[in-house]
């Protein structure tokens, strides 16, 4: 009985136990880590958020509901647009329109490879999502892709909708790139929203404090210049296709789709070069280095503009009991999203003096923070150092420590006193 | 046709012994140790090592021959043995004593390397947070501080302290203390080339301390980063040692040992300049960008 069949298993056993192991030494090796060359970018489907609900939500929202949460802006007073109310043909023409616009996953592209309008050629280089080599234009962009798949996809979904696996679990829910705005923006130029190169830079370096976006600082600078430059493809990409489809859905029809999509990119990089060209500057001098006594007196006075909630900043309106007692409220993108306590000294757009500085002037579009209405820059710097204090309260003046933590001084936490300048 | 399965395992075994035994001459061994304790840690390792593997290669050894001479015949009787009682008494005592042995000869250095009150009055305090998935260090501006200060300070950030994602510096042979904590989930902090990790546990924070024999690079203020080794082996690395969640794997870090206190407080005060910047700049965030680690 065993004789027979024994001297079939050794073999059998082989012909299973060397592909098996073969396969395990093959994967995870290299160009596996690109996209499939077969794989394109799906249309969209899902609904276009034109207006956020007015209605305060009450709650916080549950884990993992982002597609029900969009779909239910409707019932609570806001309008979405749904793809799919418009007619196949014109959404496929679409899609294959941008298809020959922007590329593949594996082989993106802004404009064509030859013959594209010089302006919008100019503008691409300069914002480093086209290289300035003519025989492999979109190599900064390939080598973003490639990273992108490897680190960024799971969290921010293939066309870069903040839908991944993982992005209706963790909150805030990671960007999605195609409304075309960012948060954390320092460009004097261009539409509200639109950030500079430098912009999504320096969040991949230090990340976003306070969420699960971390710090990417350890790639190569080759990688990070790829991931920055793959992220505008894709929100110039994804901009334009909601642009298109949200026209498409009112009634308009473009018998020539694949120039209107070359239209629409022409005029959104014409954006993103606008947004790129400048920084927000600082007025020559607005800032000294200040001595203690001098430094008491600036939170003193930003401490005024910010608590007065008829003043040109108020940021007491929104940032009730100093960030401390906020409600939600809903950004452009349909998702939840509320003030920031500022007592936490968590600041996702960074802690530099200059980020706390650009929030203020720029405001934050998305979510609902507004450019200051503060003109003098030297007040606001009043305001950003009083934002800073706040989290310390041994850093502000008593007066100013007792309105905002009303305990007396003995009961502080001992921290070390900030030396004399 | 029976012995060959035997044959079969004694050879793959004997393949994975030779290149057990190969490995530290060609690079696949631990990576480099500058810690002040770590060579009594390699130790440890070594003498742990050297006696379950004198045991593994016996007791397999013992198993592939008896299953060449014991394979299956047809014309041989099965032996009724109903076990060896002295024998079964002689391995469990053997083991055991073994075991308690290196239950003891341990202590001390385990004790040298955790125990909060045998842990050396510290030259640098640093606090890390965890969090999914990454790193969050800060430093004091004011770099000396008494172990209790230093305590304190871990629970009350001051306005001054720098705050720096997956980067952990500190200078030769500085008395190095870090206070642990974790936003989230469990990790846990850990320096291969230091011979340490440690758990962090949400709500708890936990003290840890080294000393680093060797550094590993020199604050460039000209270029405005630290310069990088050219030797990989010397590029060390801060890595997460609990499974934590999707990223685990990336949440890595570089460790910087800069080769004196001077050069230290010289990167400390760039640092704290960036991070106090009231200019709009063109390179992003805080200066001194770490080298990839794949480089």
């Amino acid at each position: 009985m065993i004789s027979g069949q024994s001297s079939r298993r050794l073999p059998r056993a082989l012909s299973v136990a060397v592909p098996l192991l073969a396969a395990l030494l093959a994967c995870g090796c290299g160009e596996s880590v690109r996209y499939s060359p077969d794989l394109r970018y799906p249309a969209r489907t899902d609904p276009i958020v034109d207006d956020p609900p007015k209605e305060q939500p009450w709650a916080s929202e549950q884990p993992g509901r982002l597609d029900e949460s969009i779909a239910e802006i409707p019932k609570k007073g806001g309008k979405i647009t749904e793809p799919k109310s418009i007619d196949a043909g014109l959404r496929k023409a679409l899609l294959a329109a941008l298809n020959t616009t922007f590329g593949t996953p594996y082989a993106p592209q802004v404009g064509a490879a030859k013959g594209e309008d010089e302006g919008v050629v100019t503008q691409l280089v300069q914002l480093k999502v086209r290289d300035a080599k003519e025989d492999a234009p979109f190599h900064t962009l390939a080598t973003g892709s490639k990273a992108f798949r490897f680190h960024c996809v799971h969290c921010h979904g293939l066309p870069g909708d903040g839908h991944g696996p993982t992005g209706p679990w963790v909150v805030p829910h990671p960007r999605d790139y195609r409304l075309g705005k960012f948060k954390f923006v320092s460009s004097a130029g261009g539409p509200p929203g639109k950030p500079r190169r430098d912009d999504l830079m320096r969040t991949l370096h230090q990340g976003i404090d306070g969420t699960s976006m971390p710090s990417f600082a350890l790639l190569s600078d080759d990688e990070l210049d790829g991931l920055a430059s793959y992220v505008m493809h894709l929100s110039i990409r994804g901009e334009v296709e909601k642009d298109i489809l949200t026209d498409l859905a009112a009634g308009n029809d473009y018998p020539d789709m694949a120039d209107e999509v070359h239209t629409r990119m022409t005029m959104i990089v014409g954006q993103w070069a606008a947004a790129d060209a400048k920084p927000i500057e600082p007025t020559k001098d607005s800032y000294k280095d200040l001595t203690t006594k001098q430094m008491a007196e600036s939170i003193r006075r930003g401490y005024k503009l910010f608590s007065d909630p008829s003043g040109s900043a108020s940021c007491i309106g929104c940032h009730q009991d100093y960030g401390r007692q906020v409600p939600f409220r809903y950004d452009k993108w349909g998702t939840l999203v509320r003030p920031a306590n500022l007592t936490h000294g968590v600041y996702r757009g960074g802690r530099r003096p200059i980020d706390i500085f650009w929030r203020i002037k720029r405001g934050i579009d998305p979510s609902g923070m507004p450019p200051t209405g503060v003109t003098d820059d030297k007040d606001v710097w009043d305001v950003v150092n009083f934002v800073q204090a706040m989290p310390y309260p041994q850093m502000l003046p008593e007066d100013v420590r007792y309105k905002i933590y009303d305990r007396p001084p003995e009961e502080h936490p001992k921290t070390a006193v900030r030396v004399e300048k | 046709m029976q012995k060959l399965w035997g044959l079969f395992f004694a050879l793959v075994l004997g393949a994975i012994l030779a290149l057990c035994l190969v490995s530290p001459f060609v690079g696949w061994w631990m990576p480099q140790n500058v810690a002040s304790y770590g060579g009594e840690v390699d130790n440890l390792f070594n003498i742990i090592l050297a006696i379950t593997g004198v045991v593994f290669v016996l007791t397999e050894a013992l198993l592939c021959w008896f299953m060449f001479r014991y394979a299956y015949d047809p014309q041989r009787k099965a032996l009724y043995v109903e076990g060896n009682h002295r024998l079964e008494i002689t391995w469990t005592l053997a083991t055991s004593v073994v075991l308690l042995w290196i239950a003891f000869a341990q202590v001390s250095v385990w004790e040298r390397i955790k125990y909060q009150g045998l842990m050396p009055e510290p030259h640098l305090v640093v606090q890390v947070t965890a969090h999914q998935w990454e790193w969050r260090i800060r430093y004091p501006e004011e770099v000396t501080k008494t172990d209790a200060d230093g305590r304190a300070w871990a629970e009350s950030p001051e306005i001054d302290d720098l705050h720096l994602p997956n980067e952990l510096h500190t200078w030769k042979n500085a008395n190095t203390r870090i206070y642990l904590k974790t936003q989230d989930v469990i990790h846990s902090f850990g320096l291969p080339n230091l011979r340490l990790m440690q758990d962090a546990l949400p709500g708890k924070t936990i003290p840890m301390w080294f000393k680093a024999t060797e550094s590993n690079t020199q604050w460039d203020e000209a270029a405005g980063r630290c310069e990088e080794p050219d030797d990989a082996a010397r590029r060390w690395e801060i890595a997460c040692k609990e499974l934590c969640g999707g990223g685990h794997y990336r949440m890595r870090g570089r460790l910087y040992v800069h080769p004196s206190e001077d050069d230290f407080r010289a990167w400390l005060r760039y640092q704290l300049k960036a991070q106090n910047s009231h200019e709009p700049e063109t390179h992003p965030g805080a200066a001194g960008t770490p080298v990839a680690l794949q480089k």
